[in-house]
């Protein structure tokens, strides 16, 4: 077995996304307001400002609460504290470069048929177990355990697991993936096969009993709807690592707050402010600002293709063109966000092409010219918001306003956030034309993302809103097993191409993350997956 | 609150009753205007009605009209009260807000007071097993509080302006139905029922036109006091985002909004609060004013004081 | 009296149970999914349908209610839907803040209202009078969420002097702490100290006009013992009884109240819980608030007979 790392990527293909990452990084730092990938701003980057010294406590505020410290859930609430507690073998960073948590080394077999990673020797669990391959193959069994059927964040994991056959442990230290078929996304997978322990099978969720991880904190106190405490892992495998010696987790009731926690010096850092206020916080020296889209998360549309008109692709592309995105950026998004048509807006995606992430600029003369030809006439359509986000509501309002000057009605209406994830979750929409959604993980290798984010797909098995498309489904298969980058690259660009033509869901715009930080915290970082790291964050004085 | 005694001379012909009626109401309005509350409140409910009337007509923009451009907008001589997060007016908002409050307070009222009543005269006078169903229903109700049912109900028909008005509609059925079962038994033996009972009067004859009369006055001192109250429990459906539905300008939805912007737009959050305040100072004063002037002993009371 | 005190806490049983099949319609026939919320944006029908089962949310209504009752005689108030957590906890952590709440802003209405109110009423109709009616009236009309909002808006935003929400952290300190009670409780005492002092005010105006008052004056009694000894006393039974019908205010007023300031307590768990659809929290919480409401009336009705010698509890009524 050769040292040297193997990945599925050629060295010249690896080359040339990292090029096209740094140009978007580039294009980033020029035009924060349009970037797709990492933006810092006001100041100093991070990692500008020299040695960095150990100890402190750092304090962190969010809205929301823990109802699961599983980072298999990958939940939207939780994440802030898996890359804390828990290890990973390989993880990508937001330029997509693997490196090694818990790996030392790792391969894929010639044959495509088998990866092997080598662990570590020296890991350790937070209560001090040795962690071993058979620990992997232990978690592999979680997801084919009766046991754990029901339990969602099992069943995630399952679903991305799916094209592993088998988990082994060659030896103590060795681990082989096997596979029926190529997988050469296998580091995507591995990205979110998070190192945890379900010792009760209860408790799956460790709400009882909080998690053990190989992550370079451990987890000390949870008091409900207040706080966690996390305090060093002093046996961390990566010497030297952490930085800080405690992280305390607030929990704050509303979003409004945070900045002003923050600026009363009661927390060192936020998450998620109101997007209104993130202008006035950029003007202020004391902060800089992470701008970040790895998580990939988007806003979009579900059309109810079943329902008459929008069964025809033309109406569905003249709501497209009516759609005045860059407006809604600005108004509904204050600024922070990208508007896109396509869910590969991200350069580093092997489905993208620049001239599909705004293929549809706003043109109301198109759209109405489009339902013309369409046979459409006085057109109703409802959508529902929900106050979960209030985004939705400003951009269906200055959606209604713009089709009503195309003779398109518009109902708008609020319900709450249970009756939202009912109409959502329903494949008929109960009868409803449109949907506001949101999805993820569109920065990832396009084979995770239409693995999991079944809406997009041309499967009615699949799909339960029922769009069908025999090509799209064709490409999902053959794409998922191909070795060669380039005839990955042309299928996933052609579905990219369905997508956009065909719209069953119509893209508005990304939904970056915002985390701001009080200057003397540095070395806070963000992964491809889109979670916080901050095993080398330290607090200056 | 004492209840008054009934205001009419309960044993006089049908036909004269009513006369008296008429011009004990003549009577009541005057006495109220003439009291300085009773007035004072007449006059800016007056306004606000004028205001629901009027003030689609007289407001500087359309209310649902965006100017992104102008998100979030301070006071200004463009936009008199500012504008809101899609650069609507919201001078222009509170003036057709006006409407709605005010209907949503006062339909709902009278929704209850209609089934109130119905209910009311009916379990007092029939008793048995209807009285006992009945009232059980009205009292399981009463044994929430007002703001929990609320948003139960409207939770269940589904958020928006008809739901909330439902809702409390049947929040203030109980007390109506109470009120008027209680005067329906205190009157339902008197001499001139049991004497139209004699002369062969149907039951709902007498219900409607002899026991009911005896009610009004107590009647239109309560739809006073609770008009109100339901507006502020409206408004406050409309802050939980239980009331009218976007891009309608409900008084209360407009605060739930604006509590979003209080460090970009501290203004934004004074105007519709001012505005429900207002409106509700004027009905207390005039549901004041209305029961001293109804029941005069309330006056005569203060006189022997001072 | 004995017979009445345990005749009323008997009646109780009938009501809560009329109650529970009222909470218990109200929350299941709403429309709205929980389990779909519960699952996230990324879950497939077969998995929200396999965790309905899981749950027990696919049986008929009947049963379901069946099952709930029989949980609740054992105690059993079953988990959050949303946060995973037994129903207990929540309720035991939401509760005494709320109890706090309630209690300091029941504290601070009385000392102001009821003073206030008596102030007025000896004043009738001078210029304290007209002053304290307006502030009264003032006071009733402002929506206790818009005074929460101008609060923030004061004492948040331009001044910075307290902190605009939540409740603090446990290892800040009861001192610490207190900080965040304070909007929330003037929000609340505001509209009540305004419903005591108008009610004290009327209620006596109408004793000192009664006859014995007059009587008690013509015997030659200084004013304040005629005030204090006789007045006072007969004033205070419609004030027990306002105090009884303001308590199911108090509560709507901290459910409001609470959600303006995202405070922790019992009114926030309820209108979160409502607006998830999370049925066993708001099944529960309903029907302890209902149980609370209906002691109460029998708590105030047994006063009432205390301070009342003319009522006469237990006989003919």
């Amino acid at each position: 077995m050769s040292n040297k790392k193997n990945t599925t990527i050629s060295r010249r293909s690896f080359l040339q996304l990292s090029a096209m990452a740094g140009v978007g990084l580039a294009a980033a730092a020029c035009a924060p307001a349009t970037a797709p990938s990492t933006t810092t701003t006001a100041g100093t980057t991070p990692a500008a400002a020299g040695a960095p010294t150990a100890g402190g406590i750092l304090k962190y505020a969010e809205t929301g609460e823990f109802n699961h410290f599983g980072p298999w859930q990958m939940g939207n609430v939780n994440t802030a504290m898996y890359n804390q507690v828990f290890g990973r073998l390989i993880w990508k960073d937001g330029e997509g470069t693997e490196h090694g948590d818990m790996a030392e080394s790792w391969e894929m077999a010639e044959d495509g048929l088998s990866f092997t990673v080598k662990m570590y020797e020296n890991i350790q669990w937070h209560d001090g177990q040795p962690c071993t391959a058979a620990d992997f193959v232990t978690m592999y069994g979680y997801t084919k355990d009766e046991a754990l059927s029901g339990e969602s964040s099992v069943q995630k994991t399952a679903n991305l697991m799916k094209p592993v056959i088998d988990v082994v442990a060659v030896d103590d230290y060795t681990i082989q993936f096997v596979f029926e078929k190529p997988v050469p996304y296998i580091t995507e997978i591995l990205d979110y096969f998070w190192a945890i322990r379900i010792d009760d099978k209860a408790d799956p969720a460790f709400m009882t009993t909080l998690p053990v991880g190989t992550g370079p904190f451990k987890i000390t106190e949870w008091v409900p709807n207040q706080y966690t405490k996390y305090v060093r892992n002093e046996t961390y495998h990566h010497e030297g690592l952490p930085l800080i010696d405690e992280w305390v987790f607030n929990r704050l009731e509303k979003s409004e707050t945070l900045l002003p926690n923050l600026e009363a010096e009661g927390v060192d850092g936020i998450f998620g402010p109101p997007l209104s206020d993130i202008a006035r916080i950029q003007q202020d020296d004391r902060f800089w600002l992470e701008i970040n889209s790895s998580a990939g998360s988007i806003f979009n549309i579900i059309v109810n293709t079943k329902l008459p008109p929008l069964d025809k692709k033309e109406v569905r592309q003249a709501l497209s063109y009516s759609l005045n995105r860059e407006a809604m950026v600005q108004s509904a998004f204050f600024g922070i966000a990208a508007p896109i048509t396509t869910p590969f807006w991200n350069p580093t995606s092997l489905a993208y092409r620049e001239d599909l992430v705004m293929a549809h600029p706003f043109d109301l003369d198109k759209a109405a010219s489009l339902l013309a030809e369409a046979g459409v006439t006085d057109l109703v359509l409802d959508i529902n918001v929900t106050s979960r986000w209030p985004q939705m509501k400003l951009f269906t309002l200055i959606w209604q306003a713009d089709l009503a000057k195309i003779g398109v009605t518009l109902n708008v209406q609020e319900v709450e956030n249970a009756r939202f994830y009912e109409i959502g979750g329903a494949g008929d929409l109960l009868g409803i034309s449109l949907h506001p959604w949101l999805n993820g993980r569109t920065s990832r290798d396009p084979a995770i993302f239409l693995g999991t984010q079944t809406n997009y797909r041309g499967d009615p098995t699949l799909n339960i809103y029922g769009w069908e498309n025999a090509e799209l489904e064709e490409i999902v298969a053959a794409g998922a097993v191909e070795l060669d980058l380039e005839t990955r690259r042309a299928l996933y660009q052609r579905a990219n191409e369905i997508l956009v033509d065909e719209l069953p869901m119509i893209q508005v715009a990304t939904d970056p993350r915002v985390w701001v930080w009080a200057k003397k915290v540095q070395g806070p970082y963000i992964d491809l997956v889109g979670n916080l790291t901050l095993d080398q964050a330290s607090i200056t004085s | 609150m004492k209840l008054s005694q009934p205001v009419l001379p309960v044993t006089q012909p049908v036909s004269l009753r009513l006369r008296l009626l008429e011009s004990q109401s003549v009577a009541t309005t005057l006495r109220l205007l003439r009291n300085g509350k009773g007035a004072f409140g007449a006059a800016i409910l007056l306004v606000f009605v004028i205001m629901a009337a009027v003030g689609p007509q007289l407001a500087p923009y359309d209310p649902i009209e965006l100017h992104l451009e102008d998100q979030l907008a301070p006071p200004s001589a463009q936009y008199w009260f500012g504008a809101d997060e899609l650069g609507r007016d919201i001078l222009s908002r509170i003036l057709y807000g006006a409407g709605i409050s005010l209907q949503a307070g006062l339909l709902a009222v009278v929704l209850a007071a209609v089934v109130g009543v119905a209910t009311g005269v009916l379990a007092g006078y029939m008793g048995g097993w209807f009285d006992g169903l009945i009232m059980r229903i009205w009292d399981t109700l009463l044994a929430f509080p007002a703001i929990f049912l609320a948003i139960g109900i409207v939770s269940i028909l589904g958020p928006g302006q008809l739901n909330a008005v439902l809702a409390v509609a049947v929040i203030n059925m109980p007390t109506f139905a109470r009120l008027v079962r209680a005067t329906t038994l205190s009157v339902r033996n008197k001499d001139f029922v049991l004497a139209a009972r004699a002369t062969g009067a149907s039951d709902r004859r007498i219900m409607f036109r002899t026991i009911l009369p005896n009610c009004m006055a107590a009647l239109m001192v309560q739809i006073a006091i609770a008009v109100p109250t339901a507006i502020l429990i409206e408004a406050t459906l409309a802050y939980l985002g239980l009331g009218s539905q976007p891009p309608e300008p409900s008084w209360g939805n407009m605060l739930q909004s604006a509590q979003g912007y209080l460090y970009q737009a501290p203004t934004y959050g004074i105007f519709p609060g001012l505005a429900i305040t207002l409106m509700v100072i004027g009905m207390n004063y005039l549901a004041d004013g209305l029961q001293d002037a109804i029941d005069p002993r309330r006056q005569r009371a203060r006189a022997k004081m001072s | 009296m004995q017979t009445y005190v345990i005749r009323r806490l008997l009646e109780l049983i009938p009501a809560l149970f009329a109650a529970s099949i009222l909470i218990f319609l109200m929350i299941t026939l709403a429309p709205g999914d929980p389990v779909a919320m519960r699952l996230g944006t990324e879950a497939t029908p077969a998995q929200i349908a396999a965790e309905r089962t899981r749950l027990g949310l696919d049986q008929s209504l009947p049963v379901r209610y069946g099952i709930w009752l029989a949980d609740v005689v054992r105690l059993d108030l079953g988990q959050s839907l949303y946060t995973n957590r037994p129903v207990t906890t929540l309720i035991a952590e939401a509760f005494p803040k709320t109890v706090q709440l309630a209690l300091i802003s029941l504290a601070l209405s009385l000392l102001i209202g009821l003073p206030m109110g008596m102030l007025a009423a000896l004043r009738q109709d001078r210029p304290t009078d007209t002053v304290i009616t307006g502030l009264n009236a003032l006071g009733l009309a402002i929506p206790n969420f818009w005074l929460g909002i101008l609060m923030i808006l004061f004492f948040s935003v331009q001044l910075r002097w307290l902190p605009p929400s939540g409740a603090g952290n446990a290892d800040q300190g009861m001192v610490a702490n207190l900080r965040y009670l304070v909007m929330p409780v003037l929000s609340i005492a505001v509209s009540n100290l305004s419903v005591f002092a108008r009610f004290t005010r009327s209620a006596l105006i109408d004793v000192l006009a009664d006859d014995f008052i007059r009587t008690a004056r013509a015997k030659g009694l200084a004013e304040r013992v005629v005030i204090n000894r006789h007045a006072l006393k007969n004033a205070l039974i419609p004030v027990v009884t306002i105090v009884g019908i303001q308590f199911g205010r108090l509560l709507g007023g901290a459910v409001v109240t609470e959600s303006v300031f995202a405070f922790p307590g019992i009114g926030r768990l309820t209108v979160t819980a409502i607006l998830n659809r999370d049925y066993p929290v708001v099944q529960a919480i309903l029907l302890l608030v209902v149980l609370i409401f209906l002691v109460a009336n029998v708590v105030v009705d047994l006063l009432y007979g205390y301070l009342d010698p003319r009522v006469h509890l237990g006989r003919a009524e």
